[in-house]
């Protein structure tokens, strides 16, 4: 029976998306017709009572909200008296009931209505609003509802200054904060007294939600409105209600008045008077009485720890009952837990804050001496004592609370814990004694921190029993594991997010250990110490029990429950952390021996590390490989220790884990291990090679296992990330680690040459051995169309024949990485031809597999490789492996990487590259044309990025043929972009050769080649968009003319003299002014786009750049060239340059007579001129 | 197996109805478009300034789908505003993290969004973490933790943390804390890179700022 504008309004908020668009349109502008009109507020008035549907209702309280804050005050006092008294009757008559009552949103949006009003209304025209509202909230629930619903409003659309106020607004907060305090807070808060109390029984809820709207007022508000013995006793009790919602709304409540801005003294009084502060220290005795302080237990302990009404009846036996009652409905509700913990945290944060400023206080007045007010001498002095007793007392029931072991209590209370220690390491800074108690404090935070940090029980990772999947002793794992089930990628997931989880959540926990640490150093290595031998203990008596027991068939240490090992994977893994994070806050020389007892205890690790109970859990291991490394440095010391760190590395716990997050890890942290121990470790080197040897084949030869999407790299975030690269396969550091051993000067020769040897045949065969089969990859792969280009196509999309030659090829570079020149090259030249031979198979790779660009990438990358240990000898073999990189098969953006790798070599070998050049140069020249093609526009013009927007607006009108066509658009733009670069590696490549002393080699070039070189030099330099491609030609050519010409008027290449004079002297110059024919001729007609181009900006740093080349390239000329240079620029190229007659000649005047400088300066006051007059 | 939600709709895939607010340029658009369904399915209501996408992401427990109702442009088209969000089931708010005022504006939006959806999970995001020179530092997010909100810091551009605030409102959604992504969400690659060393930092700041008002004093370097 809806009307059109009901019909209108559904429409409106639909978007099933089963209406058509047209409909829809239509709907959309009748009703925006219908707000344009001015009485529309009349009709939302009719509408809002009439309507069945709550969007109907909801669109006219929206609209009338609208009209309110637009122009309430400018309607005549009857429309506000209409619109008022329809708001009010909405209230009184639609809100009562609670049946047929009102969606909530409905509810808000009216109070928003009627806030908006009493934002306009409130006090002048009326004043009794707050008293009206305070007498309808007494006549039901539902009104009592409206009640807490508009006091929130009015909070939120007036009052608080957490939404962003203007000016004006900000006042008319001030303004109604004042009004209240004045007219109505007191019988408001009488409301919310009178309401919480009605209700608190029978709709809990209810009563939660206007004590909740308390509040907020609580901050500003009369303190005593709250604070007095009718509203505090009311909190006190329903902190143990039954219902959650409410006991967290008193738990609010109280936590505000706490945090109440006020004096010291003030606070110290009223946290007394609260009385909360006897029952939160009664309980935490009764806790630490109990016995052991399980989960539940703290979790009593703070349902009750801020009850008031506890103190006043005093007595242990109800502190202890209420904790029993309330344990289990505590359990179920984290939120409500935090609350309870935010309470005593404040409490305790507040009291020791007012401490603090009392103190100051006192030691004020001290300082003064006398002439101050006795009296406010003793007051603060009074105060100070009892805000100590306070703290004593809440230091107290938070650190029971802290111990919990319950993330939802503990973290909560870590900010107070830091600033208590902070606290206790100012005072031992000033030389003051620490307070009573306080070793145990600084214990109980250890504790607090140690039950904290732990990974909690039944959680995703207490799956884990050590298998996580192929690792890299996979044959062996698979073999010995054989049916063990592995853990499926959803619960890999779970376990790695919860341990990021725990990571995050650990950071400031291990802050505070370390600040605890730098405060009393002895206790916490003590601590640490005593968690780590309880667990190594724990693990022993298991092992003990289990040869006991005869064959239980479990090996000690292997699996994480508690009952094979002695301790929980969560125990073990707490401990070794702790002693990872406890070199932080150790002092500079704890682990110097004989100094402290760091180094001792990392030695029980070190050494006793293979018996950690659950050592085979995922987690356990990380951290005790990680642990070994951060420490590893005491090896140095301790010698003996030195097997053990190998075992745990090299065994099933380090590179054998089955889980690869463990193995790949280990491969990297063994590494950093070698780094560190390096020359300690050359006793071992021949069993360690010999325990590598099956892990280094599992890495060569199988790829890394593809587990479930990690998601960002963060594994390692808390601790030393290896350095992450896409593509990189981690494991390879175990290479690295090989190399680095095996590439000590001090081993002798023979054995380390044959070590070497065996190393890499195996590679070498790999690469070999693959090459037809990743040939055959890439030639399937060219058949089905998908090509293997650059970007997004990851090491997994890679056939595995491609993939093993990469894999060797890296294998092959990290070894290679332990060796150092000196060593390769000229000590023992044998182990640089063991690499030289590598390099030698390796050249097969681009020979083979022209055109996969990862294969490419990685040769590229291991000849740089080969460059740095072999230097010199690798010259040999250059040519075959340019020549490869060069084939056909090299398309545009391959070559500029061959023509980036050449000036690589030149600049680091210079002249000694010089026959390279020669056999390479005119190759690379020829590719680079066939390239770019004869029709290239060598002004890169096309290749800019002017060019890409120019050509994106091109768009043609056909809409279906618009996208298509931008495709190829698109296509086109990015070929000629990398043509461009292209074309700039080619000048790049040019300049670098010429100046390295190589310009001879293009001489040996056939004249075609040269040619071809000079005419794009010579375009480049008259016509390129950018000044600074222009100035790279420039120079090359005036390197030329200085090498190849003799003033006597010979020259090395016939003709280039004149050619000089030509394109130097004239189309550069011309070009300069936008005037060279050479900009019209560089594109063959091809471009529609070749229009002369404007002249330079001379404001451009790099033009000014190339305005200084120009000139010394002219001073050049006229030295070199003399009259033929005079007689063509004065016959030439200034009538040519359309320059006014007299610049002409000033210009010709500079040429001659003036230094490089000063013809710079001319010639760039002659480009600003021109561009002046252009304007 | 079934997700407990509301009516299923055409696949019986448990469907919920997302809010995405925030001031305008803050990137809502550009973070719903990331996800390839939003692209190719969305429906696009110009007129009135809102567009509604159903995102799909595989859970371990099987499909579910966001309507993700992207607002825009609202006061310019005389659009619904809070109208959208009636029956909402979960929302983002998002603001630019190299604007300060798009922060500032979260308060607000808040609001609004609670008067007519009470009580339904909300995550905070901050965008644009990809951009080098941020205006809004990870310490000075502390609005969540008022409000008891999720917070996440997030790069629409490179993909950074993409499904994070899905699968938080997933797993309040369903009850289930364990809920988990099975399969990756089809993303197009990252415009921009993250730099993400510099993101840890970032990370980790703002976790040590979760209950800050102390000094933190980790003045003193690794022994290592
Ligand atoms: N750098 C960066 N820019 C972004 C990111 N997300 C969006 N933008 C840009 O921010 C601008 C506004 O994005 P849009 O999605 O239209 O914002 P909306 O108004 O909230 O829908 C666009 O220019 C986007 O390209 C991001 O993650 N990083
Ligand atoms: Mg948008």
């Amino acid at each position: 029976m809806s009307d059109d504008f009901e019909k209108a309004v559904l429409i409106n908020f639909n978007y099933g998306g089963n209406i058509n668009p047209q409909l829809k349109e239509q709907a959309a502008a009748y009703i925006a017709s219908i707000k344009q009109s001015s009485d529309c507020w009349k009709l939302c008035c009719e509408r809002f009572p009439a309507t069945l549907y709550p969007e109907v209702k909801f669109w006219c309280l929206q609209t009338l909200h609208e009209v309110i804050c637009a122009c309430y005050l400018q309607l005549d006092e009857g429309s506000r008296q209409m619109i008022k008294g329809a708001l009010l009757t909405w209230l009184q008559r639609d809100c009562t009931s609670e049946s047929p009552a009102l969606p909530p949103f409905l509810r808000n949006k009216l109070a928003q209505a009627i806030v908006a009003v009493v934002k306009r209304e409130y006090p002048a025209l009326w004043p009794s609003f707050f008293r009206e509202l305070v007498a309808a909230a007494g006549s039901g629930p539902g009104l009592a509802d409206m009640f807490g619903r508009i006091m929130v409003a009015v909070d939120e659309d007036v009052i608080s200054l957490d939404i962003p106020r203007s000016a004006e607004e900000t006042k008319l907060s001030m303004h109604l904060k004042d009004s209240m305090r004045e007219q109505c807070i007191a019988e408001v808060a009488a409301a919310w007294f009178n309401l919480t109390q009605l209700y608190k029984a029978s709709r809990p809820e209810l009563a939660a939600f206007v004590l909740a709207s308390a509040a907020r007022y609580v901050h500003w508000m009369d303190i005593g409105l709250v604070a007095n013995d009718r509203f505090i006793p009311l909190l006190g009790e329903l902190m143990d209600h039954a219902n959650p919602a409410l006991r967290g709304a008193a738990t609010d409540v109280l936590a505000e008045v706490v945090s109440k801005r006020m004096e010291p003294t003030a606070k110290i009084a009223l946290v007394q008077q609260l009385k909360v502060v006897d029952a939160c220290e009664r309980l935490s005795s009764n806790l630490i009485a109990a016995a052991g302080a399980n989960k539940a237990a703290a979790a009593a302990a703070l349902a009750v720890g801020g009850c008031g009404e506890k103190a006043k009846q005093g007595g242990g036996a109800a502190g202890g009952g209420g904790a029993g009652v309330s344990a289990a409905a505590l359990d179920q509700d984290d939120e409500l837990l935090g609350k309870y913990a935010k309470l005593l945290a404040t409490l305790a944060s507040e009291v020791m804050d007012a401490l603090k400023r009392v103190e100051n206080v006192v030691i004020s007045f001290n300082v003064t001496g006398l002439g101050v007010d006795d009296d406010a001498a003793r007051d603060a002095t009074l105060a100070a004592q009892a805000a100590n007793r306070l703290l004593e007392a809440l230091t107290r029931a938070a650190l029971t609370a802290f111990c919990s072991g319950l993330d939802t209590i503990s973290m909560p209370l870590v900010p107070f814990m830091s600033a208590y220690v902070a606290r206790l390491r100012a005072l031992t800074k000033r030389g003051q004694a620490l307070p009573a108690g306080a070793q145990m404090h600084i214990q109980a935070v250890l504790e607090g921190v140690a039950a904290a940090a732990r990974y909690p029980a039944d959680g995703a990772n207490e799956a884990d029993d050590g298998s996580g999947g192929p690792g890299l002793g996979a044959a062996a794992a698979a073999a010995a594991a054989g049916s063990r089930a592995r853990l499926s990628d959803a619960e890999m997931l779970a376990a790695r997010e919860e341990q990021w989880e725990v990571e995050e959540r650990r950071r400031e926990l291990l802050v505070l250990l370390k600040n605890a640490a730098k405060l009393a150093f002895p206790e916490a290595l003590n601590f640490v110490a005593g968690k780590l031998q309880a667990v190594l203990a724990a693990g022993q008596a298991a092992a003990a029990a289990a040869a006991a027991a005869g064959s239980s068939g479990q090996p000690p240490g292997s699996g994480s429950g508690a009952g094979s090992s002695g301790a929980s994977f969560q125990d073990a893994e707490v401990a070794v952390t702790l002693l990872y994070e406890l070199g932080e806050g150790a002092p500079d020389d704890a682990l110097k021996p004989g100094s402290g007892g760091l180094g001792q205890l990392v030695l029980l690790l070190l050494t006793q590390g293979q018996a950690l109970p659950a050592g085979q859990h995922r987690l356990v291991a990380l951290a005790v490989l990680e642990t070994c490394v951060r420490y590893c440095r005491v090896l140095q010391q301790e010698q003996s220790a030195i097997p053990a760190v190998l075992n745990l590395f090299l065994g099933p716990k380090g590179l054998g884990h089955p889980s690869p997050d463990v193995a790949t890890r280990a491969c990297y942290l063994l590494s950093r291990l070698v780094k560190t121990l390096r020359s300690n470790l050359k006793p071992y080197m021949d069993e360690m090679l010999r325990q590598l040897q099956p892990y280094l084949v599992v890495v060569a030869t199988q790829p890394p296992p593809q587990g479930p999407a990690v998601g960002t790299a963060r594994e390692a975030s808390g601790k030393n990330l290896a350095p992450v690269t896409a593509l990189v396969d981690d494991r390879l550091y175990v290479f690295e680690s090989v190399g680095l051993l095996l590439g000590q000067e001090e081993l002798p020769a023979e054995q380390q040459l044959a070590a070497l040897h065996s190393l890499l045949q195996p590679l070498q065969r790999q690469i070999e051995g693959n090459l037809q089969q990743a040939a055959a990859e890439a030639g399937a792969r060219r058949g089905s169309g998908s090509s293997s280009s650059s970007g997004g196509a990851g090491l997994a999309q890679l056939g595995s024949g491609s993939w093993a030659i990469l894999q060797a090829m890296e294998a092959i570079a990290r070894l290679n990485k332990g060796f150092k020149w000196e060593l390769c090259t000229r000590n023992r030249p044998q182990l640089g031809a063991a690499f030289l031979q590598c390099l030698e198979v390796s050249l097969a790779v681009p020979k083979a597999l022209p055109g996969s660009k990862q294969l490419r990438a990685r040769f590229i990358a291991f000849l740089h490789r080969m460059v740095e240990s072999l230097m010199a000898t690798v010259l040999p073999y250059l040519p075959a492996a340019l020549e490869a990189l060069m084939a056909r098969e090299a398309d545009v953006t391959d070559m500029t990487d061959v023509l980036t790798l050449l000036v690589q070599l030149i600049t680091r070998f210079k002249e000694a590259l010089g026959k390279l050049v020669e056999v390479v140069l005119p190759i690379a020249v020829a590719r680079v044309h066939g390239l770019l093609g004869a029709d290239w526009d060598w002004s890169g013009r096309l290749a800019s990025p002017a060019a890409m927007a120019a050509a994106g607006q091109q768009s043609p009108q056909q809409q279906q043929q618009q996208q298509q066509q931008q495709q190829q658009v698109a296509v086109t733009l990015e070929d000629a972009r990398e043509k461009g670069e292209l074309q700039r590696g080619y000048y790049g490549l040019l300049h670098c050769v010429v100046h390295n002393n190589l310009a001879g080699s293009l001489l040996q070039a056939s004249p075609q080649v040269l040619d071809s070189m000079l005419t794009a030099l010579a375009k480049g330099a008259s016509t390129h968009t950018d000044p600074a491609v222009r100035r790279v030609c420039v120079q090359v050519l005036e390197r030329l003319l200085q090498e190849w010409c003799a003033a006597n008027g010979s020259e090395l290449v016939p003709g280039f003299k004149s050619f000089a004079v030509q394109q130097l002297g004239g189309q550069a110059l011309l070009g300069l002014f936008g005037s060279s024919s050479a900009a019209a001729a560089s594109s063959n007609g091809s471009c529609p786009a070749s229009q002369q181009l404007g002249p330079l900006d001379a404001r451009d740093a790099a033009t000014v750049a190339l305005l200084g080349e120009m000139a010394s390239a002219l001073k050049l000329l006229q030295e070199k060239c003399g009259d033929a240079f005079s007689v063509h620029l004065c016959g030439q190229v200034l009538p040519e340059s359309r320059l006014p007659g007299e610049l002409q000649q000033q210009l010709a005047y500079h040429v001659r007579e003036s230094e490089a400088k000063q013809l710079k300066e001319f010639l760039r006051e002659l480009l600003l001129s021109a561009a002046g007059a252009s304007k | 197996m079934a997700l407990p939600g509301q009516a299923l709709p055409e696949a019986g895939v448990p469907h919920f109805k997302l809010v995405l607010v925030g001031d305008g340029g803050t990137g809502k658009t550009t973070f719903v478009k990331r996800h390839i369904t939003g692209e190719f399915e969305k429906k696009y209501e110009p007129t009135i300034g809102v567009e509604v996408r159903p995102l799909d992401f595989t859970t371990n427990r099987g499909k579910i789908r966001f309507y993700c109702w992207d607002t825009a442009g609202q006061e310019k088209f005389g659009g619904l505003r809070d109208g959208y969000y009636i029956h909402g089931q979960c929302a983002i708010i998002m603001f630019d993290v190299t604007s300060r005022l798009t922060y500032k504006n979260v308060p607000t939006w808040h609001r609004d969004l609670c008067r007519v959806c009470e009580n339904i999970p909300i995550v905070l995001c901050g965008n644009k973490v990809d951009v080098k020179n941020r205006q809004v530092k990870p310490k000075q997010v502390t609005f969540h933790r008022k409000k008891n909100l999720q917070y996440y810091e997030i790069s629409a551009k490179s993909n950074y943390n993409y499904e994070k605030p899905f699968l938080y409102l997933a797993r309040k959604l369903t009850g289930d804390p364990h809920l988990q992504f099975v399969e990756e969400v089809a993303l197009p690659p990252p415009e921009v890179q993250i730099d993400l060393a510099e993101q840890e930092r970032n990370e980790r700041e703002l976790a040590e700022a979760v209950n800050a008002p102390l000094p933190a004093d980790d003045d003193d370097e690794l022994i290592d």
